[in-house]
């Protein structure tokens, strides 16, 4: 019974350990197919996913993406115009696997002027493949995490 | 030139960035500065192919590109600047390869290598090449340079016989009582089968008169949306939540393959009218599903053009055709008792009709190229076929709002369809349609830029008796991104006031006074980004500031895009619940509209797109919401990933139908949205259910079916990893409760 008890502290100990230092992240981007039409789907595909974590004007990404029909090539957080209107100019290039799947991390320092246009304006990030440079393989909109929740 | 080399060019680069993204640009530009124009020479082709890709063209591309090439509601032009640019510094080689491996959309590879290769002559030839001695083959490397100048030769798209006859009309050996040519062996080979070929006699046939279109009886399905007013409702309440579990198929019946199937099954009396695609129209017992006549009217053209209903009156049926003739059949018979033209080729029409008084009222479409002709709404003498008026949805010079154009000559004010009869009020004698938008869809391509562009993406409300112009709502002025107003007018009354409902592909549900015009309020449904304020009191819409700057070639992130946030797949208004049942659909494009040339013939749609998925859906594509029509507040709502590709039909015991592009009927409380029954159908639900009864007991009857606009093309790309589809299933399901 005593054993029990002292496991059960120990895993709680551990729990909260981990709640304290995770800090819950802000934003998420769904990776999903950028732009494509009959031509070009066959290169254009796979998904993923990152998130993103904003301390002071420091914007941290993590994610993974799977299912490129070419090596990943490049990575880059740019401002959309808005939601559903991609960046077309990028200010942070991120790290990713070169390879179909793989993972994405990086860091972004955000100018005044961008943090405080990011509910019109929301961060995107584009990954692109061998194949698919420069019009991207993957985009992904960040949007607030309470947002996707009321969704 | 890429999409986004394309952006660059804009006014973001210009302002200022090194990067290597302008290397690349300045490299594209260069490359797209130095293609060739102006010589013409000889191509690797014979004129034997021009004459066989002519055929096939007609056959499979031009419902997208339009008749001529100059582009049409869902493909490029296919000659001229657009493709010097795209195809300029290529070769026969790369062209082929790109053509078989992409074309026909949805479809690709279907084709012969001769089709390929003739149709792709055809293509050079519109675009200055001349004929030789040498055959093109998928191997030929020719390049285009000097062989290409982008300007058609004369007489290259030929004839208008040579383009009918190109198109596949007039197909067949004899000729039969339509007029039409009858098959050389009966029923086996369908495809050039026209005529009468079912005979039949519905002996106990009872007239239709004004006051059933008024007030249908409960078992029937008279019309289009079941009632004047658009509601796609049925009084019936034999089918309720509780006990729909045990709904089973009573019987199916295979349709006509090829084309566009998306119609409206009409019921009168046990007998039900069914429109195929191609213009084949049938009667069928519609408690066993019994052959009872058929009439094969033709042509059979157009995997675009649909026949979304027909109308009924007295004795006779009648029906808009796919190149644009009204045909009025006996209804006891099938028999075809006159035959009219609505508009010249290559107009069409697939909106279905309305019969108001004596008159059948009719819209028109394949107005996208600049042409003398403009779109207009008919009348005709329901027992003669005599034209009774025209009312023309383009305002003209000299006519009211006819100064909207910028100034346009009115041989280029394309656009204005109108794609889905309208409904009515007997009380205010007023019938209520919708418009398309002007073409080509991007101002600054058409030059109407700061122009509104009358009576585009409006609402009109005629008087059906002279077709005069009551009042107009124009929703959005100057329509600039395939997101037109043109799809159902539902007219509702709450206590004394009257209105009229419509949502178009922005999926804003709208709400007017339909005795006045005068907005009352708005609801937007889905994700939208293309306007930067939608103002609740006005009603009035604020473009995007980029799309307000627009140029040619600029391209556009727009959600919803051309497949709309609503389509034609119609709402349902249940009226024990005051709820708006809608379809409404979630994809992104991005977009451009390109340079287009102000002469005869051209025009079309004048764009190019990408597509993507609306950010944060979770690639769900399909939504279905209820709203509240005093309240316009949304009861209920919910997505999958399939969009929904038949209207809702929704019933008096409050159960709600609807069917999705990956084969799924299901019902859902129209109180909840809940799902109470669902059934895998053979291929894509699509058309437009209804409910009607024989002998005391209620059926639901619903259509499958494959071709269409925007509704099928986007998913069909986008879906491509999820959803696996038969290449054939046009077919009719009855459902009822066990007997």
């Amino acid at each position: 019974m005593r054993k029990h008890a002292l496991a059960a502290v120990a895993a709680l100990s551990v729990a909260l350990l981990l709640c304290a230092t995770a800090h819950a992240a802000d934003f998420q981007a769904d990776l999903d197919p950028a732009a494509h039409d009959n031509s070009t789907r066959a290169q254009v595909r796979g998904e993923g996913r990152v998130t993103g974590t904003l301390t002071g004007n420091r914007l941290t990404v993590t994610g993974r993406f799977s299912g490129l029909a070419s090596n990943a090539a490049k990575a880059r957080i740019g401002q959309a115009m808005v939601l559903g209107a991609p960046a077309t100019t990028f200010f942070a290039d991120l790290v990713i696997t070169n390879a179909s799947a793989g993972l994405i991390t990086g860091n972004a320092t955000l100018t005044p002027a961008q943090l405080a246009s990011l509910g019109n304006s929301p961060l995107f990030i584009q990954i692109d493949a061998v194949n698919t440079t420069p019009n991207g393989n993957l985009w992904g909109w960040f949007i607030p995490v309470a947002a996707r929740s009321a969704r | 030139m890429s999409r986004f080399s394309s952006l660059f060019k804009s006014k973001t680069l210009l302002a200022g960035t090194g990067s290597i993204a302008l290397l690349v640009c300045a490299y594209a530009v260069a490359q797209a500065q130095s293609v060739p124009s102006g010589v013409a020479g000889t191509g690797p082709f014979t004129q034997a192919q021009v004459n066989a890709g002519r055929a096939a063209y007609g056959r499979e591309c031009a419902d997208c590109h339009g008749t001529n090439m100059g582009g049409g509601p869902n493909g490029p032009g296919l000659f001229g600047p657009g493709f010097m640019a795209r195809w300029g510094n290529q070769t026969t080689a790369d062209y082929y390869k790109f053509m078989s491996s992409t074309m026909p959309y949805g479809n690709e590879g279907r084709l012969s290598a001769d089709d390929y290769t003739g149709i792709a002559s055809y293509i050079f030839a519109a675009n200055g090449a001349r004929a030789g001695t040498q055959t093109y083959t998928p191997a030929t490397t020719s390049p285009f340079a000097g062989m290409v100048n982008g300007q058609p030769a004369p007489g290259v798209f030929g004839a208008p016989a040579q383009v009918a006859q190109a198109a596949g009309r007039g197909r067949g050996a004899a000729s039969g009582e339509n007029g039409e040519a009858l098959p050389a062996a009966g029923r086996g080979s369908l495809a050039s089968v026209f005529g009468h070929t079912v005979q039949g006699n519905i002996p106990n046939y009872v007239d239709i008169t004004d006051a059933m279109l008024k007030n249908p009886p409960p078992g029937d399905w008279l019309m289009f949306r079941r009632n004047y007013q658009g509601w796609s409702y049925s009084p019936l309440n034999q089918i309720t939540p509780s006990n729909i579990k045990n709904l089973q198929l009573k019987w199916t019946w295979s349709m006509n393959e090829g084309g566009a199937n998306q119609p409206t099954p009409l019921v009168h009396n046990g007998v039900m009218f069914l429109a195929n695609s191609q213009n084949v129209i049938q009667a069928l017992d519609a408690r066993t599903g019994n052959l009872i006549w058929e009439n094969r009217i033709g042509p059979d053209t157009r995997a675009y053009y649909g026949n979304r209903s027909l109308g009924l009156w007295k004795d006779k049926v009648y029906t808009a055709t796919s190149d644009a003739h009204l045909v009025a059949l006996d209804a006891r018979t099938g028999r075809q008792v006159w035959k009219v033209q609505i508009g010249p080729p290559p107009k069409g029409e697939t909106g279905g009709v309305i019969v108001i008084n004596g008159k059948v009222l009719v819209g028109l479409m394949g107005c996208d190229n600049y042409s003398t002709e403009h779109c207009y709404i008919s009348a005709f003498d329901a027992q003669t076929g005599e034209r009774d008026w025209k009312f023309h949805t383009t305002a003209l010079t000299g006519t009211p709002g006819g100064d909207t154009w910028n100034g346009l000559e009115d041989n280029y004010r394309g656009g204005v369809d109108t794609w889905i009869a309208g409904t009515y009020d007997p009380e205010l004698n007023t019938t209520y349609w919708g418009t398309a938008q002007a073409k080509p869809w991007f101002r600054a391509s058409r030059q109407t830029f700061g122009g509104h562009a009358l009576y585009s993406s409006s609402t009109l409300a005629l008087n059906p008796d002279d077709g005069k112009l009551k009042w107009y709502f124009q929703h959005i002025p100057g329509e600039t991104l395939d997101l037109d107003e043109v799809f159902e007018r539902v007219l509702i009354n709450h206590g004394n006031s009257k209105e009229v409902f419509t949502i178009g592909k922005s999926g804003i549900l709208w709400k007017l006074n339909r005795e006045t015009g005068k907005f009352i309020s708005l609801l937007p449904t889905i994700f939208q980004n293309v306007y930067s304020n939608i103002n609740a009191k006005t009603g009035e819409l604020t473009y995007r500031q980029d799309i307000l700057d627009q140029k040619t070639n600029q391209w556009f992130g727009s959600c919803p895009g051309p497949e709309g946030g609503h389509n034609w797949q119609a709402t349902s208004y249940n009226q024990p619940t005051d709820l708006l049942i809608i379809p409404l659909s979630q994809s992104c494009v991005m977009i451009t509209g390109r340079d287009v040339e102000l002469r005869l013939g051209s025009g079309g749609t004048a764009n190019s797109q990408t597509f993507f998925f609306t950010p944060g859906s979770n690639r769900q594509m399909g939504r279905l919401s209820a709203i509240n029509t005093t309240t316009m507040k949304e009861a209920w709502s919910f997505q999958q990933r399939a969009p929904f590709l038949t209207a809702a039909l929704s019933t008096r015991s409050g159960v709600a139908f609807i069917g999705d592009f990956d084969r799924t009927f299901q019902a859902v409380d129209v109180k909840t949205g809940k799902r109470l029954w669902s059934s895998r159908l053979g291929n894509t639900v699509q058309g437009y259910p209804i409910s009607f009864s024989v002998g005391g007991k209620q059926f639901i009857a619903v259509t499958t079916g494959l071709g269409g606009g925007s509704p099928q093309q986007k998913p069909t790309l986008l879906l491509s990893n999820y959803v696996q589809r038969a290449a054939t299933g046009h077919q009719i399901y009855v459902f009822a409760l066990p007997d």
